[in-house]
């Protein structure tokens, strides 16, 4: 299914004049438990060209497997998680020297003032609402990867 | 005894006897035919002078009289007057073993004497049946009274088994020495009168104290009870508390009866004795109850067995508050000093009641005030609890709407997305029908998402959270990009569409986004419920606000209606249009959202004629 969505990728309106040929070669990082939402990531970055997802459904699993990761462009991250939650790993992932200057998003479907005021204080890059608004997350993802700090909470 | 020590001086220099007959006139001195001896108060008197206290002065005088005129036995009873009886037989000589305690005035030969005042002589026992008991031998007897000072004091009875023990002049010379025993148990009943005057002022200060002291008013009336029967020594004491609305006497304390007994008395107002001294406000005595024609109509007025009754007003402050009475078991005259003792009793009583009635009213003043501050602390707490609960369910409600939002979102993010992924052939071509219905989808799991973004935000304005980013913002942009909006919203429907927009409008302190959510409301609303006519969008300067209204002529609104238009999931019902679909939260929000910004938002509509929202943002 996925080859098929990526194979049927064509550019919408916003990603119209992005050159795909840049964003190939980006690896982004998913720490997302809910498989269903993985898929639906990767089906996205998908239609923008990005075909490198690294996805772990928690801390657990992306620990002993970060020093094998190529070079991150993108961290998005689930703030609810099993175990050690999204801000923990922010913390976790700053200290990194492999994440120095790599931009760091909460992706999460707590929406209300204090959750997202929260993310400001921790040091997010940016914040993606749940659900995705599909008609603004390619100019999201661009910005981000552009170095802009994206606060999308609706 | 001093006293006794100088009535004895002044009688001996007053030198004798000053009425007797001729013998004891020449010599002074009356010598008994028997014991030859002299019967003179000059002797009597310096025998009696080292006596100090009365039953042994009586006891010395009897048995010198014994001695002196060969009588035998000489017997002295003292009077009792608040008994009404003769008591406390002293006996020299021969014993009597069947001698009356108590004689009872008016009966036998000595209570006859007593009440005649006049002495009796008997001269010969034998003839006289009614004197009884009589000592063996015995010849004559003579019974006299003592008296001093009009004073009846006691009854002296002499017995002789010698007849010339008693001839005339023996009972003058005898009557002679007993004037000055009546005189010394006069000063001695005297003294002993002030004893008890001394006592019942202690009590009566005492009484005073209590009251000073603010005993418990039960408390106090049982003890002037208790006092008004001990003072005045008689069987029972009870007081009466009037009743003013059913005119009845009730007791509320007594003494000397039971209490089954006290509770059967009840008198009414002007019926029997007790009743015609509260009637009456005066005092008044009954000898004997049974007869006294005052008492004869009520039976429940006296307890069963008592005679004779002394009852006083209980007043206080020209009030009447109730009776005291006493009641004897005896047949007694209450004398007016008693009279007087009681009244100053009730008097006490008096006091007490009217107390007790003001520290009944305080008390239940008190009681209403507690109440009424337990009435409040219920309230207070009410409100608290309510408040704590208020918090506690607000708590549970932003709580539950997080959660809400959460939940839902996540299953969105997928209905909606790969919706879209799929729609725009991202997962293989797709027909246009196939489009038409994913945009259903689509359409529907934005709808649920709007729904929830607008409980959220309702939650945030409720919770005062709703953070506005004020700025200065001009107008004419916002109302540009919601009018293409609404070109969009109404391209099937034959609506003409206006915009007037004052020129001279400043920038306005607004946060832009909010607002523009605002007017994109009110026109997708007028979109929906016009079908033909006009949609207006206008907005002015008016005074220090601006004011932006959108008009139309779409199916309006029923009056009834207008209220609701703000209120939470209130979505008008009205059957006149077709395809309604909201959340029934865009109006409320956008009030308050405007209201955020210091304006105010209102509506006007007329059925079939059209609706017009306005709102006030400060300039």
């Amino acid at each position: 299914m996925l080859g098929q969505l990526l194979a049927s990728a064509s550019p919408c309106e916003d990603t119209v004049t992005y050159d795909q040929h840049d964003m190939s070669g980006i690896h982004v990082l998913l720490i997302e438990d809910e498989p269903l939402n993985v898929t639906l990531t990767r089906a996205m970055l998908g239609t923008l060209g990005i075909h490198h997802l690294h996805a772990f459904a928690s801390w657990r699993e992306l620990a002993p497997k970060l020093d094998g990761l190529p070079k991150i462009g993108l961290v998005l991250l689930d703030l609810r998680l099993p175990g050690v939650d999204g801000y923990q790993i922010l913390e976790k992932l700053r200290v990194l020297p492999a994440f120095d200057g790599v931009p760091i998003v909460a992706m999460t479907a707590q929406v209300m003032p204090d959750d997202v005021a929260r993310c400001e204080a921790a040091g997010f890059d940016g914040f993606l609402a749940k659900p995705l608004n599909y008609d603004r997350f390619p100019g999201n993802i661009r910005g981000l990867l552009s170095g802009q700090n994206i606060w999308d909470s609706r | 005894m001093n006293t006794i020590s100088q009535l004895l001086t002044k009688l001996r220099l007053r030198g004798g006897p000053q009425t007797a007959d001729q013998s004891i006139r020449a010599t002074g001195q009356y010598l008994s035919p028997v014991t030859e001896q002299p019967i003179s108060v000059s002797d009597l008197a310096l025998h009696l002078a080292n006596q100090t206290d009365t039953p042994s002065l009586l006891r010395e005088a009897a048995e010198w009289l014994r001695n002196r005129a060969a009588l035998d036995p000489v017997i002295i009873y003292l009077h009792e007057p608040a008994a009404n009886r003769l008591a406390q037989p002293i006996i020299v000589g021969t014993p009597l073993p069947d001698l009356p305690e108590t004689i009872r005035l008016g009966f036998t030969i000595p209570g006859e004497v007593a009440v005649n005042r006049k002495a009796y002589f008997v001269e010969s026992v034998r003839l006289e049946q009614r004197l009884n008991p009589v000592p063996n031998g015995a010849v004559s007897a003579y019974i006299t009274p003592l008296i001093h000072n009009a004073t009846l004091l006691g009854v002296a009875m002499m017995f002789t088994n010698r007849a010339a023990a008693l001839s005339e002049p023996a009972r003058t010379a005898i009557d002679r020495v007993l004037t000055l025993v009546s005189a010394l148990l006069y000063t001695s009943s005297q003294l002993m009168n002030s004893q008890q005057a001394i006592n019942r002022f202690a009590r009566m200060q005492s009484l005073a104290g209590d009251l000073v002291e603010r005993l418990s008013s039960q408390a106090l009336l049982q003890r002037i009870t208790d006092a008004a029967r001990e003072m005045l020594d008689t069987t029972m004491s009870v007081l009466l508390e009037g009743n003013q609305f059913d005119g009845v006497l009730r007791p509320v304390a007594w003494s000397g009866i039971t209490d089954d007994a006290a509770k059967m008395i009840q008198v009414r107002l002007r019926e029997d004795l007790k009743g015609l001294v509260a009637w009456a406000r005066q005092p008044a005595r009954s000898p004997d109850l049974r007869v006294d024609q005052r008492t004869t109509l009520s039976r429940d007025s006296f307890v069963a067995g008592m005679v004779s009754e002394l009852a006083v007003p209980v007043v206080y402050r020209g009030e009447l508050y109730g009776v005291l009475a006493v009641e004897t078991e005896t047949h007694r005259h209450f004398t007016d000093e008693e009279m007087t003792l009681l009244e100053s009793l009730a008097a006490h009583a008096g006091i007490a009641l009217r107390n007790a009635q003001l520290f009944e009213t305080l008390a239940e003043r008190n009681k209403q005030l507690e109440k009424a501050n337990a009435d409040l602390t219920i309230s207070r707490q009410q409100a608290e609890n309510a408040r704590a609960t208020a918090v506690q369910a607000n708590r549970l409600k932003t709580e539950f709407i997080n959660n809400m939002s959460h939940e839902l979102r996540t299953p969105l993010n997928a209905v909606i997305n790969f919706t879209r992924l799929v729609s725009e052939g991202h997962a293989g071509p797709v027909t246009d029908q196939q489009k038409q219905f994913l945009g259903y989808v689509s359409d529907g799991g934005s709808h649920l998402l709007g729904l929830i973004n607008d409980i959220l935000d309702l939650a945030k304005i409720e919770a005062g959270k709703m953070e506005l980013r004020r700025e200065p913002t001009p107008l004419e942009p916002i109302i540009k990009g919601v009018m293409s909006t609404l070109v969009g919203l109404t391209r099937d429907k034959h609506i003409i569409l206006h915009s007037e927009v004052a020129p001279d409008l400043p920038d306005l302190f607004i946060d832009g986004r909010r607002i523009r959510q605002v007017l994109l409301n009110l026109v997708s609303n007028a979109a929906k419920f016009t079908d033909e006519g006009s949609i207006t969008l206008t907005a002015a300067r008016q005074g220090s606000f601006v004011i932006v209204s959108v008009r139309d002529t779409g199916v309006g609104i029923r009056p009834e209606d207008l209220p609701k238009v703000f209120e939470e999931f209130k979505q008008v019902d009205n059957s006149l249009q077709e395809n309604a679909s909201g959340t029934g939260l865009g109006m409320p929000i956008s009030k308050r959202f405007v209201q955020l910004h210091g304006g105010d938002m209102w509506i006007e509509g007329q059925i079939n004629v059209g609706t017009t929202v306005s709102f006030s943002l400060p300039l």
